[in-house]
């Protein structure tokens, strides 16, 4: 283990813990959710400690120490997605919560017969049900991007599905289930060919690889803050200012107002437009915290040990002669699914367990995807930056003791 | 790892989950009952032969975990040539042995092998793989 990679384990309090067989804990679903390190726990603790109270309209100190953090938050976050205005930045509970919005603010608008909005068959249900539900409503037509046997897109498909009558192309970035990342700079320049809106579900990817939403293209980007070291109930949808100012909200009530009579209302400006109710302060500054840990670790780093942990477990797993990987895309991140001969992922999942090891089993989220491989479900393995060599040998031990019990 | 006592790998779920009784498709039935798992998508589907209030034959197909099959298996073992209204009552005394409730059970036949099943207590997420076709039984007999 690298004097780095050390230091990092020391930084997650969490995987020193013992796990209840006695033996140490192995982490392998960061793609569900990451592990938190020391800094961010602490900033959430701080900010409770030292900062709370509720932003805006306060004109005491403390009201205007939270909401000069939460102003912060918001513009680290501006800069780590690389756009253009703080106000493009709109706090939600997590890339689920984004994805709604969209699609009720601007979907609701956009859909009806004779058009269509695309998604692709590897989407986590988080982009795929509001879609689906939203043409249900509308009589709008979903088109799904078929996949190739390795887990690719089909770009030949995809760009005879995206045409005139596009309204909005939802993609994923990286999938969740397979791990492949998705050209998404050549997708969303077609759509926005033809005239269609775009929407980039980052909750795998903003982890594993720089973001910058103004080179990308997308018109929105979102993410869940659980799965970038920071806590559960934080999360970010990005828009373009000029798109965002024009749809109307989401949710009603408090500080999404301007004015309030009790004939009419007014609405706020962004990004308080979006932001009805008060917010999770502690986790946005929280979230803050997470992006500049990742951020002093540097993306050369990481992902320079995204590729070398994920090339290690495809060469030692492999070594199983009944493991098949599910999902081969040349340009893959470090999420690993596989199945194991006849043995169901549940009860690998619960024998590894036993041996400490956590790894995520089942559909994933992404059933029509389960549907189309022919499989109810995957075992997954999936890496960040604390993670190690030594623990890529355990899941190997420990898919030694379930083949053992299964033969 | 003990495969006895704690452990949910006993080798009776073992064997039945490799040699399930009565694994095969029998779509001509007089009753078919459909059991699904949205957690993780386990599918059996139950295929009955009632004469009047007894079960004359019992098969089930399917897809699921080692818990789910064994749990399966061994209850279609127990299903055939018993009456509708004593599978009611086996059925209520396996889920409560599951839930820890109800008499102990003796170790006779079926309850030495039925109580491997036990051992999901100790795996919370792993119960509903062992009373996924019971239930749906005993959902049927309900609305019977």
């Amino acid at each position: 283990m690298s004097p780095e990679l050390k230091e990092i384990r020391k930084d997650f309090p969490i995987l020193g813990q013992a796990h209840p067989s006695g033996k140490p804990l192995v982490y392998l679903d960061s793609a569900a959710s990451s592990q938190k390190p020391r800094v961010v726990i602490e900033a959430l603790s701080d900010y409770y400690l030292h900062s709370h109270s509720n932003i805006h309209r306060g004109v005491y100190h403390l009201s205007q120490k939270a909401t000069a953090l939460h102003d912060a938050a918001r513009e680290s976050v501006q800069h780590f997605l690389g756009a253009a205005h703080p106000e493009e930045i709109i706090f939600v509970r997590g890339a689920t919560e984004g994805i709604n919005l969209i699609a009720h603010s601007l979907g609701t608008r956009l859909a009806k017969s004779g058009s269509n909005i695309v998604v692709s068959l590897m989407e986590h249900h988080a982009n795929f049900v509001p879609w689906q539900m939203l043409c249900r409503e509308t009589g709008c037509e979903l088109r799904v991007i078929p996949l190739s046997v390795d887990g690719e897109l089909d770009l030949v498909q995809a760009e005879q599905l995206i045409d005139a009558n596009t309204v909005i192309l939802a993609l994923v970035h990286i999938s969740n289930s397979l791990g492949t990342l998705n050209p998404i700079e050549k997708l969303i320049t077609q759509a926005q060919v033809k005239g269609a809106y775009t929407l980039i579900d980052g909750a795998q990817s903003v982890s594993h690889l720089p973001i910058d939403v103004q080179k990308m293209g997308c018109d929105f980007f979102v993410f869940s803050g659980h799965k970038l070291f920071a806590p559960t109930g934080i999360g970010v949808l990005y828009g373009k200012k000029e798109i965002l100012e024009e749809i109307p909200p989401y949710q009603l009530g408090g500080d999404m107002i301007r004015s309030v009579s009790v004939e009419r209302t007014l609405f706020n400006t962004l990004p308080y437009k979006f932001e009805a109710g008060t917010p999770d302060i502690g986790g946005a500054v929280a979230l803050e915290k997470g992006i500049e840990y990742l951020e002093q670790i540097g993306w050369d780093w990481i992902q320079e040990h995204d590729r070398q942990l994920l090339s290690y477990a495809t060469e030692r797993l492999q070594s199983f002669p009944e493991l098949s990987v599910i999902g081969q895309a040349k340009n893959k991140s470090s999420i690993f699914s596989f199945l194991f001969g006849e043995v169901h992922p549940h009860d690998m999942g619960t024998l590894l367990d036993e041996e400490g090891i956590a790894i995520r089993t089942g559909h994933h989220c992404t059933m029509p995807l389960m549907e189309y491989l022919e499989v109810p479900g995957t075992a997954r393995a999936s890496f960040s930056i604390y993670n190690t060599f030594e623990e890529i040998d355990r899941l190997v031990e420990g898919l030694t003791v379930v083949k053992n019990i299964f033969t | 790892m003990d495969t006895s006592k704690k452990g949910l790998y006993h080798p009776v779920i073992m064997g039945h989950n490799k040699h399930p009784f009565h694994f095969e498709k029998k779509e001509e039935a007089s009753v078919i009952i459909e059991a699904y798992n949205q957690l993780c998508g386990d599918q059996f589907k139950l295929y009955l032969d009632l004469d009047g209030d007894k079960i004359l034959q019992a098969h089930f197909h399917g897809y699921g975990c080692a818990v789910s099959k064994a749990s399966t298996s061994l209850l279609v073992q127990q299903l055939e040539k018993r009456r509708i209204e004593d599978v009611k009552i086996l059925i209520d005394k396996y889920l409560n042995m599951l839930k820890g409730e109800g008499e102990e059970l003796v170790e006779q036949s079926p309850w030495d092998e039925l109580s491997v099943f036990k051992a999901a207590q100790n795996y919370p997420a792993r119960m509903k793989c062992a009373t996924l076709c019971w239930e749906e039984i005993q959902r049927f007999i309900d609305t019977k």
